[in-house]
């Protein structure tokens, strides 16, 4: 049994079809990349994945629970955690702060414990605090040096490393990276190749959905590839294949105009 | 801390000065040089106002101790002068509500245009359960408290679906709701004629309204409020500092921040919105119960709109989401217009021209909430 397993999601606004039965399964430790043309629907599938949007037919199962009428909290609390296109940090929280929100402690301390301040509640704080602080050393002290920076003050690359920590703090199963190179030069684009196997490295166990426009960023990182177009699935299938489809290359790879 | 001594007492005695001058010519010109003064001191003694700043922010918890202290004795100080005890009990009363507002508004990020709602709602359940079910009023005050908490989720639940512009308008609307349905209820609210003879409350056995003697000195009733405003003050500004500076305070700070992300991040959102609501309600509703003890008479005209904006322009002067802030902005918007009574009719276009004023000039207000909650103890320190 797989992880994850979405099967002929589709979702309609009015009479556009954005996502139009699209299947596939994830393995626990995998990563899949999604690819496909601005407007293909990768977002919306995301959107569909976090909870967000309602799908109109069709199911996401992880670890054999459908997802189905959950709010993005719930979807969260199972096991599914997301970067978001623009950077959607917390602005004003600092470093450190951010990658709290991303753990459980922070929703479950109680009220009665903040009011009197009991040595339970500053005992999960401070543990949240270290357990931050472990998380950000995936990146060497590239975060940690700028842990009190309010994150709206770090450079733009920086900011991507901050979402990727605040995603993965949770300890999640499935984690998606919406567009994570969005904006990027090749340089940083690589360092965030880099960063990104830091990442499976650290946490073996966690499987990953990127999506991207751009097939070769992805290259050496995924273990499969869904090929996304007008919200249907175009191709699906280790990296190779996909890239050799001849569906691929006619709608999206061979057209030579270097757009996308 | 001898500096924080030193400085607190400093203020004490400008704040003085100021009580005890009359003239309003007079006035203006001890406010012309006070400006002044702190335009100079900006320029020339900056290193010294950064110490001063970061003593206070390293000592918060002196610094608020040695404050109240300080305040204990202000009734002495002004020769138990009625009138400005007065003002300074609901000055006290605005800081409690400004506090709840503040932590609704500024902390969790629920624009509330309709906070004097909850001070009426408060208000009412003492005056109505001391009058027609003879409640004793220390069991009525709390009960002020959690009606108005009450009445915050029931404005939590339409305000769940809305944000922004759209939670502006319905907070408005509830804001009216409430003040027409204390209009219209006529044999429970007593209509426009309001409730009148509220009696004050009694404390072991002394009547709150009659003059105290301290043995050496005695004060008119308005003492008595006093040192109840003040306790009820403190308590007040102890409990939301606990849960600003918290877990809690942090999920409020993101959900303002962005909601969608927080939700995304495993935030019950309807959860928080009406905890945010329910705690900055209660303080409203607190306040409102005292303010019925201690006039003895309520009417459906006190707890307007206007109301309303007050307070908002106080943690809009104090800094949003600033503890300290919305102190001093109910200190300065309550205390400094009562010199200018002869202009009593412009006092509205004041409180509006300092809105207006603040989002130009100074968004983040007088003393914006600069240091975060949570901190790395190893390098870095402080930051901005």
């Amino acid at each position: 049994m797989d992880l994850l397993n979405v099967e002929n999601l589709t979702i309609r606004f009015g009479g556009v079809v954005a996502v139009n039965e699209v299947s596939f399964s994830l393995k626990a430790g995998e990563t899949l990349g999604v690819i496909g043309p601005n407007g293909s629907g990768k977002t919306t599938l995301f959107n569909l994945l976090s909870g967000i949007y309602q799908p109109t037919n069709g199911e996401i199962v992880l670890a054999e629970k459908s997802t189905k009428g959950m709010r993005p909290d719930e979807v969260f609390h199972l096991g599914i955690s997301r970067t978001f296109q623009n950077g959607r940090l917390f602005w004003n929280l600092n470093v450190l702060e951010n990658i709290m929100m991303g753990m459980e402690e922070v929703r479950n301390s109680k009220l009665f414990g903040s009011l009197f301040g009991t040595k339970k509640e500053i005992a999960i704080q401070e543990q949240a605090i270290e357990k931050a602080f472990e998380i950000m050393k995936i990146f060497g002290t590239l975060l940690t040096s700028q842990a009190h920076k309010a994150s709206k003050d770090l450079p733009y690359a920086d900011r991507r490393r901050l979402e990727i920590c605040r995603a993965i703090a949770s300890k999640p199963r499935v984690i998606l990276l919406d567009e994570p190179s969005a904006g990027m030069d090749g340089v940083e684009t690589e360092t965030l190749m880099n960063d990104l196997i830091k990442v499976k490295k650290a946490m073996p166990e966690l499987s990953i959905i990127v999506v991207e426009h751009d097939m070769a960023f992805i290259k050496g990182l995924v273990d499969k590839v869904m090929v996304l177009d007008y919200g249907r699935r175009l191709a699906y299938g280790s990296f190779d294949a996909v890239a050799k489809d001849e569906n691929v290359i006619k709608a999206y790879l061979g057209q030579g105009d270097g757009a996308c | 801390m001898i500096k924080i001594l030193l400085t607190e007492l400093l203020c004490y005695l400008l704040f003085l000065v100021f009580v005890y001058i009359e003239d309003p010519v007079m006035v203006t010109a001890f406010i012309a040089l006070m400006i002044i003064a702190g335009f100079m001191l900006k320029k020339t003694g900056r290193n010294f106002l950064q110490e001063i700043e970061k003593v206070y922010a390293e000592n918060l918890g002196k610094v608020g101790l040695l404050a109240a202290a300080i305040a204990l004795t202000v009734p002495f100080a002004i020769m138990g002068d009625s009138y400005w005890l007065q003002i300074l009990n609901f000055m006290m009363l605005n800081a409690i509500m400004a506090l709840g507002l503040n932590f609704m508004t500024g902390r969790a990020g629920l624009i509330c245009l309709g906070y004097a709602a909850f001070m009426a709602i408060g208000a009412y359940t003492v005056g109505i359960l001391t009058l027609k079910a003879g409640i004793s009023f220390w069991i009525a005050l709390p009960l002020a408290g959690i009606f108005a908490s009450l009445f915050g989720v029931i404005l939590g639940l339409p305000a769940l679906r809305v944000k922004g512009h759209y939670l502006a308008l319905v907070t408005i609307a509830f804001g009216l709701i409430v003040q027409e349905l204390l209009l219209n209820l006529e044999s429970i609210t007593g209509g426009t004629n309001g409730l009148i003879d509220i009696s004050s409350p009694s404390f072991f056995g002394i009547d709150m309204g009659t003059t105290v003697n301290f043995g050496f000195m005695s004060m008119t009733y308005q003492a008595n409020f006093y040192y109840l405003c003040l306790v009820l003050l403190v308590i007040t500004t102890v409990v939301l500092y606990r849960f600003s500076n918290s877990l809690f305070g942090l999920a409020l700070n993101a959900m303002r921040e962005d909601q969608l992300a927080a939700q995304c991040y495993g935030l019950n959102l309807t959860n928080y919105k009406l905890l945010a609501f329910a705690i900055g309600a209660f303080f409203g509703g607190i306040a409102g119960g005292v303010y019925a003890a201690m006039i003895n008479f309520i009417a459906p005209e006190n707890f307007g709109y206007s109301l309303s904006i007050i307070v908002i322009s106080m943690i809009i002067l104090g800094g949003l989401d600033s503890i300290p802030g919305a102190l001093v902005g109910a200190f300065f918007l309550t205390v400094f217009p009562e010199k200018f009574r002869a202009f009593e009719d412009y006092r509205v276009m004041f409180y509006g021209i300092i809105i207006v004023l603040c989002l130009l000039f100074m968004r983040e207000g007088v003393l914006p909430f600069k240091h975060r909650i949570f901190k790395p103890k190893t390098a870095g320190g402080e930051g901005n």
